[in-house]
């Protein structure tokens, strides 16, 4: 479990870093937000390369989406996306009912206001995994309670 | 083709077929003859039975058959198999000879006939002394036979002709010369077909019965042949099951031959046969992974077995006549409905017979010394012109054993094949072979096979001198390369194709071509980077450039003088477009923001890097916009000799500024194009289109974003090492300069509906000069729902409710000039005639002088204001009719009063003030003459109501019974606070409609207001009858407990028409309060419909008593 | 062991190329470059008609005169191509596959690496000395 805390811990110094420097204001938050999305991207991409090593080729992008869902986010969070949902014409739902980046942050409403910054990271996890694994996108969240968040996730056509 | 030595013989690949002769028809001058002749040859289909006739005259003499060996035991063989057997057999030797003659059975010279026949046969006979061959008769008749077993004489004579002839009776055909010949010759050759099957069967036992003759030490090459042979018959037998089988068994029977360096050729060459007859099998029988099987096997048995090595090109050549052949067989199949696949297609085989020739061209050129002389006599020659056995050689035919017998011999003849095969046209080869490969490539999707293949065609023209080719088929190609970005491959081509263009002394090319080597994308190395470029400066300098390495000094002397001619002649000045490549010299432009104002200088880079060895000056520098105006502004020349110089590695930046035309706002400045001069003696520009980039860049600038690794600090300043993340911006947007002025709007929302609703605009100027010319554009601002601009008008003229001519956007209101802190205030009116949203735009436009960078200029400004505002209605009007009682009512009766009550509730947030009211009435009338407004200038504030009573009348003469309109309630009004001189806004609102009533009777009665206790009420009655007829009344007066009363308690009396009738009653009440009147019951026995109900409506059924006061209270109530 | 081990990126291009005899270079990029279109094929027939068989290791591309040509490829569809002399008929399909498993996970080491920009070429050391021990030694 050391790992995982390590993790979580080490997230939550990320955030904490990150927004200690530079200025404040709309475009500045915006800047930092992309800059956590950016490094959630770099590492998303090293991690789909190692999971996937042993893990048959994919179908289709369903398939991947649900490796995402399930492998990938098990091997991150410890728990599977709790519900996918797709409109099948590129948009997919991947809902969390107890993310673990905001368990510790609040049950409800409290803090709400400062959800997107730990999130950002795990879009850009998403996102760089799904381009290492060749499906552009563009991935944002939501929460309305917390500790329960909703990805989405945007398949950008080529 | 001087490759005719590899061919495989035309007898080998044909499809064997039973070789049928035809003797006795006279084709060219008999036209009965003719036709049966065509109908032999004509719609030779798959349907028809596998025959190949021939027409050969009756004396014709067939090659004669050798006398029968009886022992093998002293007989050595020389060869495998001889040359012409298997031609031997398909066009000499018949399988039948069918004998043609015109002999009807009634014929008078029969017995004449009968003889010449039989010797006709003899002659053929004898020819065919010793073969097996069969002999047919066909007799040509023109009458029709009759059927079998009826015409005796037939029956007869056939049997004679056959004893005459020696021939079984199956052997004599009749062929009527009828309507029907084509019938009775498929039914002949069907017939001739057995006979021919017959006969190849006993071919084939006796080729079998002669191996228990031989022996395996000295008879191995005739257990080869024998099995051929065997297989072969099977061939023309259509036995192909067994045929392949056979071939199968020599296969592996002449693989057991012991092989030596003398018989090397004649062993490969049969093997080869066999081969290729095992796989056309294979394919024909459609078990392809047999055939390539087959062919796999026998390529890794021949492979190793090279022969003679001074004659190793040999080995190739057969080599790749091997894999050439399986390609065609393979595409043939393919062209019978096979299917192949992309990794299993004749293509590879193309592909493989190519690498052999080339490998072959090699082998030749190192083995083939240029100077021999061809030896005289000619080795090669043989006697007979031919060989006796296939693959032997001709200076020693027939030659078996290990050792050549004569090494002299043996040498010429080496040298002989040598000096032959130096004249061979290796590259035409090759080039054949690999375009037949790219065909099959680009069939089964294999796009990089196939650029592969064009590179190697493309080098082979280039070794065949033919350089325009080679150039035209290496630029098709290193676009694949270069979007793929393998560079190795791209650099590979590259130097081959500069090459070609020096050799061709091709400037342009050739520049080309070397500045892609000095590029980035160019895998060279440093000194071959070096000497590229030593070699481009010197075009520029317009002089001749080195030779390129591994040219051929003959060739490379040759393009030294075309290029001293070329330098003289061609044009000094030419143009590159090399956005394409990747060029030495990078280039990124772009303009510093996506847009300006057109106050601002316009501020644009152009950012040049060059990645060769060695510093690169230019002349000029151009940058092309889309309005070329501005094109004299971004020139950078260089003065005199001083040249701009770029060094390797580092980034050059150069600056341009210039001042936008007032005309351009609004619309964009795109870079069009980028030029680059280089060169002294001979000018080359450089061009880019757009604002730079090349073949590569796009990929770099996405590596270098995707980097997370912290980059510069502003978008403006860039790192040295920062090139790749660079990005172009080729385009600008010119936008208009920022008013300074101010556009305030003051108004009280929401709007009324159908008001003047006044907004009062604001204009000061914070110019430091003159704004002139300003002008304003009010109104519904366009792009809004349509309806609305029907529904909405604006106009300046408050004094005056506008219309629907007034439109929903005044455009262009001169206001005048601004000076400096200048204030302008106008009301723009705005008439809603719907209620909900709207957005209204102010639009303040003028121009002023202003300055940019000491460049005067005028430009136009302009600040927009929007507002939207709600329309509401100002109040609701409720309308009721009521009796003059006060009481609801459902149907006004015709001719008798009633009032109309109006309630006017005011929703606006302003206080409004009524001016007046009014009705316009239809069909009814007012009771009073002209009523005045109780409304007058009553002020009403949100959520108050005014209400206003009138009566009415019907009209006597209205038509009774039915719905109809009252007429309209107008009210007069305008806010509060509007000034006294803004007009009224009329509201116009419709009435109810109302059902009207007839009555025959009206009722109605006169009495005091009040009564009191115990003093008489007197209370009149009056009646009126309203119909045409003398009415009938029945009258009684019900007895009340409040009253005592005195009148005619019951009465019958008649009203004539239009009459009325009085009726006196005196009350008397009893009790003080609100008391019920005497209950009057009125019925019309005529008008049974016309009851005491419907009458009592029009009565006052109670009265209020006062109870008996004292004196006072009635002088108190009489003031009152 | 091979003669020719190339890791080519998603878009084609290729990303790390190690073949020997060093005078043959060329060819081998040919090999490897044409080889692409066999797993091109592989790769969009595997999505259709071979739902089964989505293994990452993609078998024998196509064999030449000369060489073996054999193909592998991540999800991430970074191809690994392997290239072994016709003659060596010793090598098995095991060995191949265990070639292929190598390059695979000293490749995800390289994609970990945060100085490698995926896309870039390999330049890692450790990648290379890897495929070296793969290769055929020459002598």
């Amino acid at each position: 479990m050391a790992d995982e805390a390590l993790f979580q811990f080490l997230h939550s110094e990320l955030i904490q870093y990150i927004y200690k420097s530079g200025g404040s204001g709309e475009t500045e938050n915006g800047k930092r937000i992309t800059k956590l999305e950016t490094m959630g991207f770099r590492v998303g991409q090293g991690l789909i390369e190692r999971f996937t090593k042993e893990t048959p080729r994919f179908k289709d992008e369903l398939d991947i989406m649900k490796f995402i869902c399930k492998d990938f986010w098990t091997c991150l969070f410890k728990k599977q996306i709790d519900n996918l949902r797709t409109n099948h014409q590129g948009i997919y739902v991947l809902q969390d009912n107890s993310f673990r980046l905001l368990s510790q942050l609040s049950a409800g409403k409290q803090y709400l206001e400062h959800a997107p910054k730990y999130l950002a990271f795990t879009c850009g996890l998403v996102r760089g995994g799904l381009s290492d694994l060749g499906v552009k996108s563009v991935v944002t969240a939501e929460v309305a309670g917390m500790p329960a968040c909703k990805f989405q996730v945007m398949i950008q056509k080529a | 083709m001087a490759g005719s030595q590899w061919e495989l013989p035309p007898e080998l690949c044909c499809r064997p077929m039973a070789f049928v002769a035809l003797t006795g028809l006279d084709v060219t001058y008999n036209a009965v003859h003719r036709a049966i002749w065509d109908a032999f040859c004509a719609n030779r289909r798959a349907d028809r039975v596998p025959i190949s006739f021939k027409v050969l005259p009756g004396d014709h003499e067939y090659p004669k058959c050798r006398t029968k060996r009886t022992s093998y035991e002293w007989y050595i063989p020389k060869g495998i198999l001889k040359t012409g057997w298997m031609n031997k057999h398909l066009n000499l030797v018949p399988a039948l000879v069918v004998l043609f003659y015109e002999l009807d059975w009634d014929d008078p010279q029969w017995k004449e006939k009968q003889s010449e026949c039989a010797t006709k046969v003899e002659i053929v006979r004898t020819s065919l002394q010793g073969r097996n061959t069969k002999v047919a008769v066909v007799l040509i008749q023109k009458k029709t036979p009759l059927p079998p077993g009826e015409d005796l004489v037939a029956s007869e004579r056939a049997s004679s002709l056959c004893n005459a002839c020696d021939l079984s009776g199956k052997s004599l055909f009749v062929l009527p010369h009828t309507d029907h010949l084509v019938g009775y010759i498929i039914r002949l050759e069907n017939a001739f077909y057995e006979h021919a099957q017959t006969y190849y069967y006993t071919e084939i036992r006796r080729v079998k019965s002669h191996k228990e003759f031989l022996n395996k030490t000295t008879h191995q090459l005739l257990f080869v042949r024998h099995q051929f042979k065997i297989a072969f018959f099977s061939e023309l037998k259509q036995d192909t099951q067994n045929a392949l089988k056979y071939y199968r068994t020599a296969y592996s029977l002449v693989h057991e031959l012991r092989a030596h360096e003398t018989n090397m050729l004649e062993i490969k060459t049969m093997a080869g046969f066999i081969n290729y007859k095992i796989c056309r099998l294979c394919f024909q029988h459609n078990t392809p992974l047999d055939a390539i099987a087959q062919f796999r096997k026998h390529i890794d048995l021949c492979k190793k077995k090279i022969g003679s090595a001074e004659l190793a090109f040999e080995h190739t050549a057969w080599m790749s006549k091997q894999f050439q052949s399986f390609g065609e067989l393979f595409d043939e199949a393919i062209k019978l409905g096979l299917t192949a696949i992309q990794t299993q297609n004749p293509g590879f085989y193309y592909q493989q017979a190519a690498c052999y020739s080339q490998d072959r061209k090699l082998m030749a050129q190192q083995l083939c010394q240029a100077g021999a002389i061809c030896p005289a006599p000619d080795p090669l020659d043989t006697p007979t012109r031919g060989l006796e056995f296939y693959g032997q050689r001709p200076w020693r035919q027939g030659h078996q054993s290990i050792d050549p017998p004569d090494a002299e011999k043996e040498r010429t003849g080496i040298l002989a094949l040598q000096i032959k095969e130096r004249d061979v046209p290796h590259s035409e080869l090759i080039i054949a072979l690999l375009s037949n490969a790219v065909a099959q490539f680009k069939k089964y999707k294999c796009p990089r096979m196939k650029s592969h293949l064009m590179v190697q065609m493309g080098e082979e023209y280039y070794h065949a001198k033919d350089y325009t080719k080679a150039l035209k088929l290496l630029d098709y190609v290193m676009c694949d390369y270069r979007t793929e970005r393998w560079w190795g491959l791209l650099t590979a081509i590259l130097t081959t194709a500069v090459r070609c263009a020096y050799l061709m002394a091709n400037i342009k090319d050739y520049m080309t071509y070397c500045m892609e080597l000095l590029g980035r994308a160019s895998t060279l190395k440093e000194e071959q980077k070096s000497r590229i470029e030593k070699n481009l400066f010197n075009v520029l300098k317009n002089e001749v450039p080195d030779p390129e390495p591994e040219c051929e000094p003959s060739g490379a002397s040759a393009a030294a003088a075309l290029w001293k001619d070329c330098m003289a002649l061609s044009g000094p000045e030419f143009s590159i477009e090399v956005q394409d490549y990747v060029p030495f010299i990078q280039c990124k432009a772009r303009f510093l923001a996506p847009s300006f104002h057109v106050d601002q200088l316009i501020r644009l880079q152009v950012l040049l890097r060059v990645d060769c060895p060695h510093p690169v000056s230019f002349n000029k520098l151009s940058v092309s916009l889309s309005n070329q105006v501005y094109n004299q502004w971004c020139v950078l020349e260089s003065s005199g000799q001083d040249k701009i110089c770029l060094s390797p590695g580092e980034t050059s930046c150069f600056s341009f500024n210039f001042v936008a035309k007032t005309q351009d706002v609004g619309k964009k400045i795109e870079m069009t194009g980028i030029e680059l001069m280089l060169g002294s003696g001979r000018w080359v520009f450089l061009s880019w289109r757009g604002a730079g980039g090349d073949a590569a860049s796009a990929h770099e600038a996405l590596q270098a974003s995707r980097l997370s690794r912290p980059r510069g600090h502003g978008t403006e300043a860039w790192q040295e090492g920062d090139w790749d993340s660079l990005t172009i911006q080729h385009s600008t947007m010119i936008i208009s300069r920022i008013p300074k002025i101010s556009v305030q709007l003051s108004h009280q929302p929401p709007a009324l509906n159908n008001e003047m609703y006044c907004i009062t605009l604001t204009v000061q100027s914070q110019e430091e000069g003159v704004a002139r010319d300003v002008r304003l554009t009010a109104g519904l601002k366009p792009g809004q729902d349509a309806n609305l601009s029907q529904a909405t008008h604006v106009t300046l003229n408050g004094a005056q409710v506008c219309d629907a001519s007034d439109p929903a956007l005044l455009p262009d209101i001169p206001l005048g000039d601004l000076n400096p802190g200048d204030k302008v205030e106008r009301c723009v009116y705005v008439r809603c005639v719907s209620t909900g949203p709207r957005v209204f735009l102010f639009h303040v436009a003028y121009s002023i002088n202003t300055s940019v960078d000491g460049q005067e200029i005028n430009c136009n400004c302009h600040k927009d204001e929007t507002v939207t505002i709600e329309t509401v209605e100002p109040f609701d009007v409720s309308a009721k009719f009521v009796s003059t009682k006060f009481e609801p009512l459902e149907r006004v009766v015709v001719d008798v009063p009633f009032v109309l009550m109006t309630d006017l509730l005011s929703s606006s947030p302003w206080p409004l003030l009524l001016h007046s009211s009014s009705l316009q009435l239809v069909t009814m009338t007012t009771c009073v003459p002209q009523p005045q407004s109780q409304l007058e200038q009553v002020v009403l504030q949100t959520g108050e109501c005014a209400s206003e009573c009138f009566c009415l009348q019907c009209p006597p003469n209205a038509d009774g019974n039915g719905t109809v309109a009252t007429g309209q309630y107008v009210i007069s009004w305008k806010r509060e606070s509007s000034s006294p001189d803004t007009p009224l806004v009329n509201t116009t609102v419709p009435l109810p409609h109302i059902l009207l009533e007839n009555v025959p009777l009206y009722i109605h009665a006169e009495l005091p207001s009040f009564g009191r206790v115990r003093e008489t009420l007197p209370v009149r009655y009056h009646i009126e009858n309203r119909t045409a007829l003398v009415q009938e009344v029945e009258m009684a007066v019900e007895p009340s407990d409040a009253f005592m009363f005195s009148g005619l308690k019951q009465v019958r009396l008649h009203i004539l028409p239009g009459a009325e009738q009085q009726m006196l009653y005196n009350y008397y009440p009893l009790m003080a309060g609100y008391q019920s009147l005497p209950q009057l019951n009125i019925s019309l026995p005529r008008c049974p419909a016309t009851h005491t109900h419907t009458l009592r409506r029009f009565l006052p059924q109670r009265i209020f008593v006062k109870p008996q006061g004292r004196q006072l209270d009635d002088a108190f109530i009489a003031a009152a | 062991m091979a003669v020719c081990i190339a890791v080519i990126a998603k878009e084609n291009y290729p990303l790390y190329i190690r073949s020997v005899p060093m005078q043959n270079e060329l060819k081998f990029h040919y090999t490897v470059h044409t080889s692409l279109d066999v797993v091109e094929e592989k790769i969009s027939a595997a999505g259709k008609a071979m739902a089964d068989q989505r293994e990452l290791y993609l078998g024998l591309l196509y064999p030449t005169e000369d060489y073996k040509v054999y193909g592998y490829v991540t999800n991430s569809k970074v191809k690994f191509v392997i290239v072994v002399d016709s003659s060596n008929t010793s090598l098995r399909d095991n060995e191949i596959r265990s070639m292929f498993r190598k390059l695979h996970n000293s490749f995800t080491d390289v994609m970990c690496n945060p100085f490698y920009n995926p896309g870039d070429p390999v330049q890692s050391k450790a990648f290379d000395s890897m495929v070296s021990g793969m290769m055929v030694q020459a002598s």
